[in-house]
């Protein structure tokens, strides 16, 4: 197939057009993972500047596994997120999906 | 909106989540990377296929090592032949051992008990069962605090005993 | 079609051939013998770890060393190099319409450095860990087992290096005068910028390798304290090379995914330039992390945060082709054959793998995991999960072509959902089993309930992924033998052309 085909294969099921998200929703859209990266840092923030006084001693271990667990809650999130879609795409593009894919009275047959 | 937009927020997404996860990283290891300027040494020595430990006072420990709770310790860790790497999974301490060189590493252990050392360095024959015992023990008038070794001598109501080891709660 | 099995051709035909097709089947039939042995030494450990206590499989902790110690050698330098040499000596001649490789003998040279150096990998069976970390490779590993290993694994890497010259002359010089580079197909790219990457890698380890042989015979003292030397140099040496040797491995399997996973969802791909940046992308970052391995040796704290960000600093690129291929998948028409069940897969896996790893590139995080089953199940969720997937999905693709005939689609099917459900059970749980803290090339563990527990599974799950291989190198040779000739126009009946240059005759 030349180019021209190859750009009108996915017009039925286009990804995103140009018009459809507007430019506030861009924008929150941007910004709506910097405030998270931000609220999660400003505990961190505070316990940068503490110092440590002799008998007031950081416990190892607590500030490793909490790490690990807040971690743990990103990588799920995303992990979830992209499980979702992933199964999504299977699921709804697999080619004996009847309801993507109708199939005609006759195909099929000889 | 083009082809590309999405792709673009998305890689926007990623590399905000890998600098949240580059900055916590980094804010949790600096709390860990300094040891208190008060805290005790004790020299670990790895082996093929044992541990032995030097505290600050000269008493030597084989296969044992007894902490005091409360207490910030400094590890000055070193091998006798291969790697190692001295390893207490209840107090995540972690650090290798290696001929030639000392690395360092702090703790305060803040509960007692019996934990396990083991080796996490591939070191030959017997790396699965190259373990230790750590006994952390609850301050008290025979074990030392922030007092010099000689202070261990004198009766439990000093005063100075009787006010560092009530920060220690 | 070079192995039509019903219609023979002369043995010594196909094993003093330079043809690349020819070069190409003895690759990945030495590969494939590779990774089934490597997997019977997996079989063994993880028998021997299903209870702690010496279960007689393995009889002793020496046996154990050498074993895994070969397991790891073998199945990266013996499986995933050679099969990719072997599809990329396949197809990158056709995919850059020239007659073969820029140098046919040289290609052949380098195939056959191959077995003598295996002979010497299997019949010394080092026990050092494929580390080969000093001071104890050079101190206390017993000859000739280390030299063997030694002089084995130096072959094996200017085998390597002259297979990357040879690609990377055949891309950029043979390439036909009217396809520009950014027309065609992106194995091409995986394949030139991983030959790339080799001749900048593997020279740093080569000097390491003669360092370490010289320490072994006493008259240097590069890594051996004794002598003023360092170990740590070693490491540094080790891992600049084998950090970006694992992206190595990587970048020729999601090439193979690219090839994989537009054709079956008969849709072009989402984004060729995408592709092309993220390859070369990871190219380059990949050189900038070496040290995320060396964490526990005693680096000071500014070190290891340049290393952490050079580290996180590759994962856009990893998830650019997720990206990639989730975009390329939305909105086609998935035929999901074996070929495509692997690359799904391995998608699947990878994602897994490279969120592990992200855990282990967190610097204080490292203290939980480091040489612990964290690392194993986090590694071995790459090579089996994403690499292994996507080779064995590339061979169903690739097998009518070389041989003429389809394999049982059935058969395929159900050992790629015994290979996808043993993979998951066995490295999902050993992260787990490294959080409980064991540590690995472990003999023997403590007598603790979870751990006795999350080893057994990961046991299980080793025994479903033997019993999906054996089924998976059954139905190939069996189909190879006697399977229903296939439609060579279009044997996936995808509606695209395949690699239609069968009308051509092998040997023009």
């Amino acid at each position: 197939m030349n180019d021209r085909d190859v750009k009108n294969l996915n017009n039925n099921l286009r990804l995103c057009d140009s018009r459809s998200i507007p430019l506030a929703s861009r924008i929150i859209l941007l910004l709506i993972p910097a405030a998270l990266t931000v609220s999660f840092l400003a505990n961190d923030a505070v316990l940068a500047f503490a110092q440590q006084t002799p008998g007031d001693y950081i416990i190892n271990r607590v500030e490793i596994w909490g790490l690990f667990y807040r971690l743990m809650v990103i990588a799920f999130t995303v992990g979830a997120v992209l499980m979702g879609v992933l199964a999504y795409v299977v699921f709804k593009f697999r080619e004996s999906n009847k309801k993507t894919f109708p199939r005609e009275p006759m195909e099929g047959r000889r | 909106m083009g082809h590309a937009t999405f792709e673009w927020v998305y890689v926007g997404v990623v590399i905000a989540l890998l600098v949240y996860v580059g900055a916590a990283s980094w804010d949790v290891e600096r709390l860990l990377d300094h040891a208190p300027p008060e805290s005790k040494v004790v020299k670990v020595f790895g082996q093929q296929w044992l541990w032995t430990f030097e505290h600050e006072d000269g008493r030597k420990e084989v296969g044992e090592l007894h902490l005091t709770k409360g207490v910030p310790y400094r590890f000055e860790i070193t091998s006798r032949d291969v790697n190692h790497a001295f390893n207490i999974p209840d107090l995540t301490v972690m650090m290798d051992a290696v001929p030639g060189r000392i690395n360092t590493m702090w703790v305060m252990p803040d509960a007692t008990g019996e934990f396990l050392i083991q080796c996490r360095e591939f070191c030959g024959f017997s790396h699965y069962q190259m373990r230790a015992k750590l006994i952390v023990e609850e301050p008290d008038a025979t074990n030392v605090a922030f007092e010099d070794a000689e202070e261990k001598y004198l009766p439990a109501s000093s005063v100075v005993d009787a006010g560092d080891t009530a920060r220690l709660s | 079609m070079v192995l039509e099995v019903k219609k023979p051709r002369a043995m010594w035909e196909i094993l003093f051939s330079t043809h690349h097709t020819d070069i190409g089947l003895l690759y990945i039939i030495l590969a494939i013998t590779a990774l089934m042995i490597g997997g019977a030494l997996a079989i063994a450990i993880r028998s021997e770890l299903f209870l702690p206590g010496n279960q007689g499989i393995i009889p002793d902790s020496n046996t154990f060393h050498r074993i895994f110690t070969t397991h790891g050698t073998n199945m990266l330098f013996l499986w995933l190099l050679p099969f990719a040499a072997g599809v990329g000596n396949y197809l990158i001649p056709i995919m850059v319409r020239y007659k073969d490789m820029a140098w046919p003998k040289l290609n052949a040279t380098a195939f056959w450095m191959i077995p003598p150096a295996m002979a010497m990998v299997w019949l010394g069976m080092a026990d050092f860990t494929w580390y080969a970390s000093p001071p104890y490779s050079i101190l206390k590993a017993p000859g000739p087992a280390a030299e063997m290993w030694i002089f084995g694994i130096k072959i094996l890497g200017i085998s390597s290096v002259l297979g990357a010259i040879n690609f990377i002359v055949t891309i950029l010089k043979m390439k036909h005068p009217d396809l520009p580079l950014m027309r065609t197909p992106l194995f091409v790219w995986a394949t030139l910028v991983t030959s790339i990457m080799i001749l900048v890698a593997i020279p740093t380890f080569a000097a390491a390798l003669i360092m370490l042989y010289t320490d072994r015979l006493g008259v240097s003292g590069f890594f051996n304290p004794a002598m003023g030397g360092d170990p740590i140099a070693y490491q540094h040496l080790f891992w600049f090379t084998f950090h970006p040797e694992v992206y190595i491995f990587a970048i020729p399997a999601i090439g193979m995914m690219y090839e994989l996973i537009p054709r079956f969802s008969r849709k072009p791909i989402f984004s060729y330039q995408s592709g092309v940046t993220a390859f070369v992308l990871l190219a380059i970052v990949g050189f900038a992390s070496w040290a995320h391995h060396m964490y526990s040796t005693g680096m000071s704290f500014t070190e290891k945060t340049v290393f952490m960000i050079g580290t996180l600093a590759a994962v856009p690129a990893s998830a650019m082709h997720v990206f990639n291929w989730t975009a390329t998948m939305w909105g086609g028409r998935i035929r999901f054959r074996a070929p495509m069940s692997f690359a799904f897969g391995g998608l699947v896996l990878f994602f897994y793998a490279g969120a592990g790893g992200i855990v282990n590139t967190a610097m204080p995080l490292d203290f939980l995991t480091h040489d612990t089953y964290w690392v194993v199940g986090h590694f071995h969720l790459f090579v089996m999960g994403l690499i292994t997937f996507a080779f064995i999905g590339m061979l169903h693709y690739l097998f009518p072509f070389i041989t003429g005939r389809m394999y049982n689609e059935r058969l395929a099917m159900i050992s790629f959902w015994l290979l996808f459900a043993g993979s998951s059970v066995i490295f999902l749980t050993q992260h787990v089993l490294g959080l409980y803290g064991q540590p690995r090339r472990t003999f023997d563990y403590l007598p603790i309930e979870p751990l006795i527990i999350m080893n057994q599974i990961s046991t299980v799950g080793a025994w479903i992924n033997a019993a999906g291989a054996a089924l998976l190198i059954g139905n190939l040779i069996t189909s190879a033998i006697k399977g229903k000739p296939a439609k060579m126009n279009d044997p996936f009946e995808l509606g695209e052309h395949y690699y239609d240059y069968t009308r051509r005759e092998p040997h023009h």
